[in-house]
This record gives C-alpha cells, sequence and structure tokens, in this order.
C-alpha cells in the first residue's frame, strides 16, 4: 500500500511537469511575436519592449520556463496583462467563490446520483427506472448554460421565486447567498449527477448479478442487506474513479455557469483573461486547476484502498 | 410426509430476448434426512437450476418459478415469497448451499470471518462476540490452520482450495438439515478435491445432515452418493440407487454416458463411446422425448408420443424411456479392443528431446520493481518423445504443465537447458528462426472460446497457416485444402463462413485442431485440449484426436490434469509437481504400480465411475496441506513436507529422476521402501 | 488403421454430428438489438434529419441567414418568420437551419481529429509498452488534469476564434479518452489466446496486430466516437456561448443562445430555440451510442 501511494505520489508530480509544459507553451504557439500578440498593433515600441523584458521573451526557451516555473515554485503566478494585478492575488479574492459553487453542485450530485442509481438498479425495468433513465439522458444532452437561462426565465424573471444573478458571499447574507445559489448549483451539478447515475445504475447492476451476491442471498439475508452490506461497497469503486474524474466536468461547467449567471469567480475570470490575451492569467489558471485536478485523482485513488482490500494488500 | 425434501413437479422457465428456456421442466425428487444423494448430468441440462428453485435463487427477472412444490419441513416453501421471512429463515438457516466458483463466490471486500459471523447472528442470534469465537472454531474443525489471524483476512488472501472450505463454513455453521453443494469441488484440484468432499461427508454424518451433491463428475457420484438423479435437458431421465444406476443403467444416455468417460482402472486400449450430437437448446417446449434426435435406440414413437414418464423399474430403480435398455448385462464399461491389435505404432526415432529445461520467471517488488526473486515454473525437467507417440503430462494447477509446453513451442524463451527437435536444438533460437520451424510444431488450446478470432471466418482461421507459410500455390489449392481440413476434423465445409461464435464449444475445438493440423505438423502440443468441454463431447474430441494421430503420423504431448484422460490418451505419462517431474513410466504401470508418493495419493483421489470398484478401493489418501507457493518452494524435495515416507534426507537434497527399471522413472529416495 | 474403430459406432468422432446451432448472423443480432428500441430510432431520425438539412441548407432555408433588415428586427414568430427574427432583422430560422452545418462539422472534425491522433497513440502504447507507453500516458494524464472546455478556451485564446481553431482545440481535448480506452483494449485483446495462436501458426507481429488485435479492438472505439459526436457539439456550443467559438456573423447555435439571451423577456424564443436543437442533437448522438454499445457489445455497459 506504501508502495503504491508513493508510486501514484511521483506519477503526480511528473504529470505536474507535463501540465506546466502545456501551460507554458500556451503563450508560444501563438502566431508571431507573442508581445504583439497580446497588445496589439496599437501599442507603443516601448510598452512591447516591457512586455517583452517582464516575460523574459529575449532569453532562449528553456530559460524562459526555468524562469517561469521557478517563479510557479514559489507561488508566484506573474502579474496579470489586463487586471494589472498578482495573479495570485485575484485568484484568492475568486477562488472561493467557485469553490462554493463547486462544492454545493459536487454533494447535490452525489447525495442524488447514487441513491437514484440504487434505486434505478434495484427496480431494474420499473417505471422509476424509466424516469431516472430518461432524466439522466436528457441530463446529459442538455446545454446547461441554455439550462440556466431558461430557469432564469421562469423562475426568476417570471415567477419571481428566485433572484435574477449575481453571488453574495454567505458570510454577508446568507439567505440571500443561499437563494442566488440555487440555480446555478443545480446546473452545475446536472452534468456529474447525471453521470453519477448512470454510473451507479450500472454497476450496481453488474454486482448484483455476481456470484458472492447469490451467496449473500443463499444465507437468507433480506434483500436489503444484501444491497447494502454486500453490494454497495463492491458497486461504489467504479463510482469513486468517475467521481475523481467529475472534477473536471465542475471546472468546465462553472465557465459557463458564471458566465449565465454573472458570478465573478474563476470561470469569469478566465474568460476575461482569454478575451483580453492576457496570457499570464490564463496560464496561471491552467496551473492551479491542473494541480486541484491531478490531486483530487490523486486523493481518489488512495481512497481506493480503504474501499478495495484487494488493493491494500498488494504488494 | 417422510422425506425431509420433497420437490415435486418443478418447472423453472427463463425468459431470454425472444426465447423462453425450459431449464427445469417437471422435475420432481426427494431427499431424505442424513441421506446423501446425487444430481448429475452436463452443463445446461437444469441440475444447478432445480437446485436454486427450491431456495428460491434463480435471478427473477429474466427465471420464473413457473409451477410445482417444494415441502420441506413439512410446508411448501414456493408459497413463501422469496424475500419472505420464513423463505430467508429456511435459506442458511435450513438449507446451507455451497457454490461452485470459490473465486468469484465470496465477496471480495469483506473479511472472511464477517461472511461467516453474519449467518450466525441472522439464523443463531448470537451476538457478535460469541459468534465470532464460534467462527474461529469453525475454521479450525473445517482444516483452516490459524483461524484466529485468518478470520480478519480477505478471500483473495486465502487459496482456492481453502476459501472452498471457508464456504463450507459459512454454509453449514447454522447446523442446518439439507446441504446442497453445487458443483462444489469442480474448479478445484483433484487432491483438493479429495480433500474436501471427504470433509463434507464427514461433516453430513457428524452433525447428521442430508447432502445433495450436484455434479458432472460420475466418479464423484459413484464414490459418495447413494441414490442418483440423472438429468437430460431439464428433466430427470432415471434414478436409482448407485448400484441400481451404474450396474443396470436402462436409459439410453445414462448407458451413453458412462461408455463416454474414461477411466482409470480400465485397461490400456479401451475406446470411448461418444454420445453423437449436442444437448437441445430448451427453448422449444418439448413435449417428446428430448433425447431422441441423439438417441442410438430411437424408434418413430419416441418423437411421436409424449415425453415418457418415470416408471418403476424395481426397487427405487426408474427410468423415462419408451424403451428403455433391457438387458441388465450390458456393460457400463468401454469397450476393450484388444491390446495387440491396438498398439500404435511408435518408431526408435526421438522427435524431441528435453534436457535440463528451466524456465523461471523474475519476481518484481517494491517501487523500483527490482527483481528480487525467480519463480521456478519449470525447474530442470528432461524427457524425451518418440516419433508417433503421445507424452502425457499430468498435474496440479501451477505445477508448470502448461510452461512446460509453451516452452518447447518457444513462446518462451527458456533460463536454459536444450530442446532438441527433430535433431536441432531449438532452445534458443530467435525469434525470427523460430519463426520458421512454426509449421512444424503446433498447439492446441483448452479454451475453444478464447482462442478462435471471433471476427475471422472459421475458413480463414483454419486456411492463415497455409497463407503465412505460403503452403498453397491458388485460391482452388487453398479452398481444397482447408475443405480437406475440415473434413479430416468432421465438419462440414460448407460452414467455413461462419464466424466461431455460430459454433458449439466441440465445433469451436474441432476448428482449433484444423488449424493446427494445417501445416503438416509433426509435433503438437495439446494444452487441456478437453477440459472445458462437457462429458459426452469430451469423447468426440479425444476419439478424434486418437484417429488423426493414427492416421497422420502425429506426436502429442497431451497437457492435463484430469488423470483418467490423460491416461487414457498417452502411451507414457509423466506426472508433475511444483516444476518438477516426480515420476515417468507407461499408462499401465503408472495405475499398477506407482512408485512416488505424490502420484499414489494422485491416484487414490482420482474417483472411479464404478461404485462397486469405489466400494473396494478402500480409504482415500489424502495429502496434508496445500500445495506450497513457488515463490516460496520447500528445500530438497519439493513434496517432503506433505509426505508421509519424507525422512530427514529429504529435506536436504532434490532426489534426482531415476530409472527404477523398465523405464519407470521415479524422483524419490525411498521408492523401494514402499 | 481400422483397428481403432469399432464397428458398432463407426466414424463417430468425425460425423457431421453436432451441427443443430441456428444460423445466426452476428449482423442479424447486431440489427435487432439496434433497432429494438424505440428511443434509437428516434436518435437515428433526428441525425438523419439533421445531416440532411445540413446538407440542403441553401436550398431550404426560408432567407439569408446573413441578410440584416433593421425594419424587421425583434420580430416575434409569425407566418412570415416561424421563429421571429433577431436584433439585427435576421431570419431565426434560416440561421438555425445554417447553424446545423457548424454543428455537424465541428463534431465530425473534431471527434475525427481525436480519434485518429488518439487512437494511435494508444495502439502504440498498447502494442509497444515499455517507456514510450509510459510517456504518452503520462502526458494523457496531464492533459485530462485540464478540463475540457478550459483547454478549448485556452488554445482558442492562443489561436483565435473561428471554425478551424475550435476544431483543432475542441479535437486536442478529446484526445485522453481515446487514447485510453485504445490502450486498454489492445491490452486486453493481447492476452487472448487467439493473439497466441497467430504467434504459433507464424504470423509476424505486424500481421498479428493489424489482422487480430486492430480489428478486434474496435467495436466500444466506434461507440465512444459517436457519444463523442454529442460531447464535441455541446462543447462547441459552449464555446460559441462563451464568445470564443464561431466569430459573427456565423450562425452558430452556442452563440445565437448568447445573442438571444439580452432580448430574453421580450423574445425569449431567441435563446430557446437554438438551445433546443443542441440538445435534441445531443440527445440523438447519445441515444444512438446507447444504443451501439448495447448491440455491438452488451459487456460495455457501465464502462462507456
Amino acid at each position: 500500500m506504501i508502495v503504491f501511494v508513493v508510486r501514484r505520489l511521483i506519477e503526480t508530480v511528473v504529470v505536474l511537469v507535463l501540465v506546466s509544459f502545456i501551460a507554458f507553451s500556451l503563450l508560444h504557439i501563438t502566431p508571431g511575436d507573442p508581445a504583439l500578440f497580446i497588445l496589439g498593433d496599437t501599442a507603443t515600441p516601448e510598452r512591447i519592449q516591457a512586455l517583452r523584458q517582464e516575460l523574459w521573451l529575449d532569453q532562449p526557451l528553456y530559460v524562459q520556463y526555468a524562469r517561469w516555473a521557478t517563479n510557479l515554485l514559489q507561488g508566484n503566478l506573474g502579474n496579470s496583462i489586463v487586471f494589472r494585478e498578482s495573479v495570485a492575488k485575484l485568484f484568492a479574492v475568486r477562488l472561493p467563490i467557485t469553490f462554493h459553487l463547486g462544492i454545493v453542485a459536487l454533494f447535490l450530485s452525489i447525495l442524488v446520483s447514487i441513491p437514484a442509481g440504487i434505486l434505478s438498479a434495484v427496480r431494474r425495468g420499473g417505471w422509476l427506472d424509466s424516469i431516472i433513465n430518461v432524466s439522466a439522458n436528457l441530463a446529459m444532452a442538455v446545454p446547461i448554460f441554455w439550462l440556466g437561462i431558461l430557469g432564469i426565465y421562469f423562475f426568476a424573471l417570471n415567477l419571481r421565486w428566485l433572484p435574477v444573478q449575481g453571488y453574495t458571499a454567505p458570510t454577508d447574507d446568507f439567505w440571500l447567498s443561499t437563494r442566488q445559489l440555487v440555480m446555478p448549483a443545480i446546473c452545475l451539478a446536472l452534468v456529474p449527477l447525471a453521470s453519477l447515475t448512470r454510473q451507479t445504475r450500472s454497476s450496481m447492476l453488474e454486482v448484483i448479478r455476481q456470484d458472492y451476491i447469490r451467496t449473500a442471498r443463499s444465507k437468507g439475508l433480506s434483500e436489503w442487506q444484501v444491497i447494502t452490506e454486500h453490494a454497495l461497497k463492491n458497486a461504489i469503486i467504479p463510482v469513486v474513479t468517475l467521481l475523481g474524474m467529475q472534477l473536471r466536468n465542475l471546472v468546465g461547467g462553472a465557465i459557463l455557469v458564471e458566465q449565465v449567471f454573472n458570478i465573478p469567480g474563476m470561470g469569469r475570470l478566465l474568460v476575461s483573461g482569454v478575451f483580453g490575451k492576457d496570457y499570464i492569467l490564463v496560464q496561471g489558471m491552467v496551473m492551479i486547476v491542473g494541480v486541484v485536478v491531478a490531486l483530487a485523482n490523486l486523493a481518489v485513488d488512495i481512497s481506493y484502498g480503504y474501499i478495495d482490500p484487494r488493493i491494500r494488500y498488494d504488494e | 410426509m417422510d422425506h425431509l425434501l420433497e420437490v415435486r413437479n418443478l418447472t423453472t422457465q427463463f425468459k431470454m430476448d425472444n426465447a423462453t428456456v425450459h431449464a427445469v421442466d417437471g422435475v420432481s425428487y426427494h431427499v431424505d434426512a442424513g441421506e446423501i444423494i446425487s444430481v448429475v448430468g452436463e452443463s445446461g441440462c437444469g441440475k444447478s437450476a432445480s437446485q436454486l428453485s427450491i431456495l428460491q435463487l434463480i435471478p427473477t427477472p429474466p427465471g420464473k418459478i413457473v409451477g410445482g412444490q417444494v415441502f420441506f419441513d413439512g410446508a411448501d416453501l414456493l408459497q413463501f415469497k422469496s424475500d419472505s421471512e420464513p423463505m430467508r429463515a429456511v435459506r442458511g438457516g435450513k438449507i446451507g448451499m455451497i457454490f461452485q466458483e470459490p473465486m468469484t463466490s465470496l465477496n471480495p471486500v469483506l473479511t472472511i470471518g464477517r461472511q461467516i459471523v453474519e449467518s450466525l447472528m441472522l439464523h443463531l442470534k448470537m451476538d457478535a462476540g460469541t459468534a465470532r469465537a464460534r467462527a474461529i472454531e469453525l475454521l479450525q474443525v473445517i482444516g483452516i490452520p490459524d483461524a484466529e489471524q485468518r478470520i480478519d483476512h480477505y478471500p483473495h488472501q486465502f487459496s482456492g482450495g481453502m476459501r472452498q472450505r471457508a464456504m463450507i463454513a459459512m454454509a453449514v455453521c447454522c447446523n442446518p438439515k439439507l446441504l446442497i453443494a453445487d458443483e462444489a469441488t469442480t474448479a478445484l484440484d483433484v487432491t483438493t478435491q479429495a480433500q474436501l468432499l471427504e470433509l463434507l461427508r464427514e461433516m453430513v454424518h457428524r452433525l447428521n445432515m442430508a447432502l445433495v451433491i450436484v455434479t458432472h463428475n460420475l466418479g464423484i457420484v459413484a464414490r459418495y452418493a447413494q441414490r442418483i438423479y440423472v438429468m437430460y435437458a431439464g428433466r430427470i431421465v432415471e434414478s436409482g440407487t448407485a448400484k441400481e444406476i451404474f450396474g443396470d443403467p436402462r436409459h439410453p444416455y445414462t448407458v451413453g454416458l458412462l461408455k463416454s468417460v474414461p477411466r482409470l482402472d480400465e485397461p490400456k486400449g479401451a475406446q470411448l463411446v461418444p454420445i453423437p450430437g449436442l444437448p437441445p437448446s430448451l427453448t422449444q417446449a418439448t413435449t417428446a422425448c428430448a433425447f431422441y434426435p441423439r438417441c442410438a435406440r430411437r424408434v418413430d414413437a419416441c418423437q411421436r408420443d409424449a415425453f415418457p414418464s418415470l416408471t418403476q423399474i424395481n426397487g427405487q430403480h426408474y427410468v423415462a424411456c419408451h424403451l428403455p435398455v433391457t438387458q441388465p448385462s450390458v456393460t457400463a464399461s468401454p469397450v476393450v479392443m484388444p491390446t495387440s491389435e491396438n498398439k500404435r505404432a511408435v518408431s526408435d526415432e526421438t522427435l524431441l528431446n528435453v534436457q535440463q529445461l528451466k524456465m523461471y520467471f523474475p519476481v518484481t517488488k517494491g517501487l523500483l520493481r527490482r527483481k528480487v526473486a525467480d519463480l521456478k515454473a519449470v525447474d530442470d525437467i528432461s524427457f524425451a518423445i518418440q516419433r508417433g507417440e503421445t507424452l502425457g503430462l499430468v498435474g496440479e494447477s501451477g505445477c508448470g504443465k502448461t510452461t512446460v509446453g509453451r516452452c518447447l513451442l518457444r513462446l518462451y524463451r527458456p533460463v536454459s537447458g536444450e530442446i532438441h527437435f527433430e535433431g536441432r536444438d531449438i532452445a534458443l533460437l530467435s525469434k525470427s528462426q523460430v519463426r520458421s520451424i512454426r509449421h512444424k510444431m503446433q498447439l492446441i488450446f483448452q479454451d475453444p472460446y478464447s482462442s478462435l478470432d471471433p471476427r475471422q471466418s472459421a475458413g480463414d482461421i483454419v486456411g492463415e497457416p497455409l497463407k503465412v507459410h505460403r503452403l498453397v500455390k491458388s485460391k482452388g489449392a487453398y479452398r481444397d485444402r482447408v475443405a480437406e481440413l475440415f473434413q479430416m476434423v468432421g465438419l462440414d465445409p460448407n460452414l467455413a463462413d461462419r464466424v466461431p461464435h455460430e459454433f458449439s464449444g466441440g465445433q469451436r475445438q474441432r476448428i482449433g485442431i484444423a488449424r493446427a493440423l494445417a501445416t503438416n505438423p509433426s509435433f503438437i502440443v495439446c494444452d487441456e485440449p478437453i477440459s472445458a468441454l462437457d462429458v459426452s463431447i469430451q469423447a468426440q474430441i479425444v476419439n478424434l484426436l486418437d484417429e488423426l494421430q493414427d492416421r497422420l503420423g502425429l506426436t502429442y504431448l497431451f497437457i492435463g490434469h484430469d488423470l483418467s484422460v490423460v491416461r487414457h490418451i498417452s502411451d507414457r505419462v509423466a506426472v508433475m509437481y511444483l516444476g518438477r517431474i516426480v515420476e515417468m513410466t507407461d499408462c499401465e504401470s503408472l495405475y499398477a504400480n506407482p512408485l512416488h508418493p505424490y502420484t499414489r495419493a494422485l491416484l487414490s483421489a482420482v474417483p472411479i465411475p464404478d461404485p462397486f470398484v469405489e466400494e473396494k478401493r478402500g480409504q482415500v489418501i489424502l495429502l496434508k496441506g496445500e500445495v506450497p507457493s513457488l515463490l516460496n518452494p520447500p528445500t530438497g524435495c519439493n513434496f517432503h513436507q506433505r509426505c508421509p515416507i519424507a525422512t530427514a534426507e529429504c529435506r536436504q537434497a532434490v532426489p534426482p529422476l531415476r530409472d527404477a527399471g523398465a523405464n519407470h522413472h521415479v524422483a524419490c529416495f525411498h521408492w523401494g521402501g514402499l | 488403421m481400422s483397428t481403432t474403430i469399432i464397428p458398432s459406432a463407426p466414424q463417430t468422432s468425425t460425423a457431421f454430428g453436432d451441427l443443430q446451432t441456428p444460423h445466426t448472423k452476428s449482423w442479424q443480432r447486431f440489427l435487432r438489438v439496434f433497432l429494438g428500441r424505440k428511443v434509437v430510432i428516434f436518435g437515428a431520425v433526428i441525425i438523419a434529419i439533421l445531416i440532411f438539412v445540413a446538407l440542403t441548407a441553401d436550398w431550404i432555408t426560408p432567407y439569408d441567414p446573413y441578410q440584416q433588415n433593421l425594419r424587421e428586427s425583434l420580430k416575434p414568430p409569425s407566418s412570415a418568420h416561424w421563429l421571429g427574427t433577431d436584433a439585427l432583422g435576421r431570419d431565426t430560422l434560416s440561421r438555425i437551419i445554417y447553424g446545423t452545418r457548424t454543428s455537424l462539422a465541428v463534431g465530425v472534425n473534431s471527434v475525427g481529429l481525436a480519434a485518429l491522433i488518439g487512437m494511435t497513440l494508444g495502439l502504440l502504447a498498447g502494442y509497444l509498452g515499455g517507456w514510450i507507453s509510459t510517456l504518452i500516458m503520462r502526458c494523457v494524464d496531464a492533459l485530462m488534469a485540464i478540463p475540457p472546455l478550459m483547454l478549448a478556451l485556452a488554445i482558442g485564446a492562443a489561436l483565435g476564434g473561428g471554425l478551424n481553431n475550435v476544431i483543432i482545440s475542441l479535437g486536442i481535448s478529446l484526445i485522453p479518452t481515446y487514447v485510453r480506452l485504445m490502450r486498454g483494449q489492445v491490452l486486453a485483446v493481447k492476452q487472448s489466446d487467439y493473439i497466441k495462436a497467430s504467434e504459433i501458426i507464424g504470423s509476424s507481429d505486424l500481421r498479428t496486430m493489424l489482422a487480430h488485435v486492430l480489428p478486434n479492438c474496435l467495436s466500444p472505439l466506434i461507440v465512444l466516437i459517436t457519444l463523442n459526436l454529442g460531447v464535441a457539439i455541446i462543447a462547441e456550443a459552449g464555446l460559441s456561448f462563451v464568445g470564443l467559438g464561431i466569430t459573427p456573423p456565423g450562425a452558430a447555435w452556442g452563440s445565437m443562445v448568447n445573442d438571444g439571451y439580452r432580448y430574453l423577456l421580450s423574445n425569449p424564443i431567441l435563446s430557446f430555440a437554438p438551445g433546443f436543437c443542441v440538445m435534441l442533437v445531443v440527445l440523438a448522438f447519445n441515444l444512438v451510442g446507447d444504443g451501439l454499445r448495447d448491440a455491438l457489445d452488451p459487456r460495455l455497459r457501465g464502462t462507456l
């Protein structure tokens, strides 16, 4: 188990180094002089020269990378071109907002999907199964930005149940904050919810037809005991894998949801960065998300060891 | 109602894609308290489905119990719902069940102890502490060493035999009145099988339980069962005491079954008589006799009239046949040909000579995956095969027999040793050099399902070697040769455009054989070629291999775990244990005069499908413990820890394979003193 | 040698005895399962309509999708303009019809690109193994650590918007799944006995690879490609919605939703209609993909 964890740790470091290559190269796949590309044709030569200096563009590529990476390791993500402010500081303000939205959506999707998946599998072929299946199929197909607009139209503009847009920190006004978060969180939870439901259902169906479930039944356990004590722990293993992957969907979805609901989080920051050709910001964003996703996957893999004794006692 | 369990007219169906499978079709039988009975039949005959049905354990849907009654302890179990309180009290509490696959029948994420304790707490209302103490006690009784520690282990930390012991502990922990063993030992090695069956018999006697043994193995039936039900196509076709069934079989299917299995005690040269054809698919509700298409004694009435009901012959002997075999004297054992005429022409030319073959696999460990040890799969073995001869290589799983075959075919490059094939040492040839001799040596695989490319047509599979080695000049010649090969293995050449999944297991194995024959090889390794097939199909393939050898002058290395089959087909047999050959001799003397203590135990563990013989055989020699791990083999003689006659010498030195006279080789220091 | 054959059972082992299996072709089963479910047919019909509309857009649109007419701006649905007009007076229905081209072009090309590169890399990683496999897989892990939409945005930022750049950036972000699936398939198939059989009969490695390994790896990849068409289309809509996809005046459903968002209170149909089209098309590809999976290989259920 320790060997397994150490090996995964090394892999994660390697992956992060490669992510940094990707982030670094973003600036260099632009056609022509990056500084000129960023600032546009109207910029003065002095301004361009200053930016070239700031980005070490005169140095050889490997020196550029080395300097950039060294700064990165010290927590210095550079200064945003658009906001003229340290990228780290920008993140410090925006990250909690997206985190708030993401964590609510994540819990929402886990809390709904796992019971729904189990129910769907246990009642296979019944009307409940059909409803859950159809809903999951629709949820996978609906563009969440469009669903958000639909929600705003009906629940905010027409029915006036919920506020239209915006974000308030829960520490400022908890009730308003929660009301504002309802629609964005549901929209963001939708895709993970649907795929986790489908995965829970199919792995549950897979487990239910295993020999050891028949053994459990042959002991006289009730159907409830068979499901909760024997099937669930086995069925949850692939669901946990998928859970690790859902972080990607949440980050991607947050970009759209923040756009629709006008939430000043990381997603909107990224969009402004992209439009402002603010490579420093985009690089920093790619790095920070890469780290979070890679660590989440590491956590998932390690958690396997606790769920699945076959991994725990390997080697 | 005197019977412990009485099943009347049980009918179970499975709804598949757009067909209904009549898995159990009006089955009636009974079990008395303390009795051992057996339900015997080939795969798909409904023997397991009927057992699962009485406990309502069949998957619903697609399965459904359509009708019948199951009286147990005076109540009809089928009146209860599957998940109801009284049904669950019977399940595990009054009727225990042991399943076939020890690898998949235990929950991988729960400890062994937890899986026993939960039954005790459920049915005997024990508290956790008492239940745990009882579980440890049970594991000790069942023969698991260090039970106090092992109780907290997970199934994957147990060997197959140990898992099945744990499974038995689970099934008997609540003192049920009836125990059902559904192919419980099929997946295990023969010596482990013997250990477990003896254990089961002892448990049943001690606790006064009744036992139902569900199996396809006629030997087990003959050795253990008092009464027997023979099933075919979802129905019971014959029932009676063991001696009635084996001594006086009346149903043509029973007779056919008995004639199609090789026996360990048969004289050399016996010929198997296979049952032609395949078991029916059971998707159509048959009203007439289902055995009609395969029956040697059929008459028109069999097809016209309704399914014959079980009628009493005498005593407890019942048979369901319009024209039961009438001569009670008809011999059940295979037809014996005069040995002198039957001797194959084995030439004096040595085709294959293996000297000091060693095949080690590296064992890696730790972060850097450094090599820490060698897994000695094949450890210094030598043997020779004459042209036209069959050498049988027999041993239990993990003994290295398959690795030997793969080394000979140079799928592996041995660590050291010589393999002289047709006079040339091929042990260390390069990959491309090996490719140039591939056409001379071929392999027949064990699994007819995974050894054929599912996307190729049967014709392409058989013809591919011809293309690879450019053995045919034209398209016409190619087609002719493929057709010839199809005919050679008994397949209709018109089936060449079909893909593998359209064939039955036996037919697929024939395709595999045709592929192996395509290049006219002189030597074929048969790696357990029939162990995945049903009993009645096994005989067809065994006979085909025999016939092809005679016709084409082939030389076989026949690898197997079933001693009866290996002995039947081979001229000489080599017995392997943990990477070494322990004994090698001709078939006759192997059975008549085994010299190595392991061979003796192995022979004794194999049951013979004849209760009269079994009665006289006496006590089974049970080996102590389990086969040691190849990662940590014992010093000296591999077998010394389990050997009844081991001495200090055996612990220190490896006994060489020595000639004990008359070409009988044995690797034991004490063979003379036995 | 006739002595081994006993007279009472002549040639038993070579008799054409066991030939009772019905001759069911694999494609018959495929069609039965595939077309057996109504939702799959529904999906297939939607896709057929989509392709038809995309191909015949030039003839079936009532108006020029790019023609601005400020006097006709923001008209509600009428018999002249079934879905009304946008702020620049362009016919919404015509723009939706042209949007099918964008969706289909992005879907097919980006998935094609990803599948081609991803499957090649997966094949190499699976077949060669060793450090090449490690290298490829770590790169894939790195690519997977960046969410697809974010990666596409970042690449789009460097390359700029427009159809081709959207295709490239989405294509890159879709590569990892193909590499992983292909490698897994190759590793699994390589273990089969029939690959060993191919070695035994003396086939060269290349022949084994192309004739036996590759064809047996493809079923799940076909399913993945179908499902990914939906994924690419919804991602393109997202990119266009944010403003980094298809640039105006090009017609793309995502940017139409965004354009209409401003007039949500007065003309909700401007947003609703194109978004509904995205959902319908993605749903169709998902349904057909699921159907293909069940028909090609039911064991894949749950893994794809």
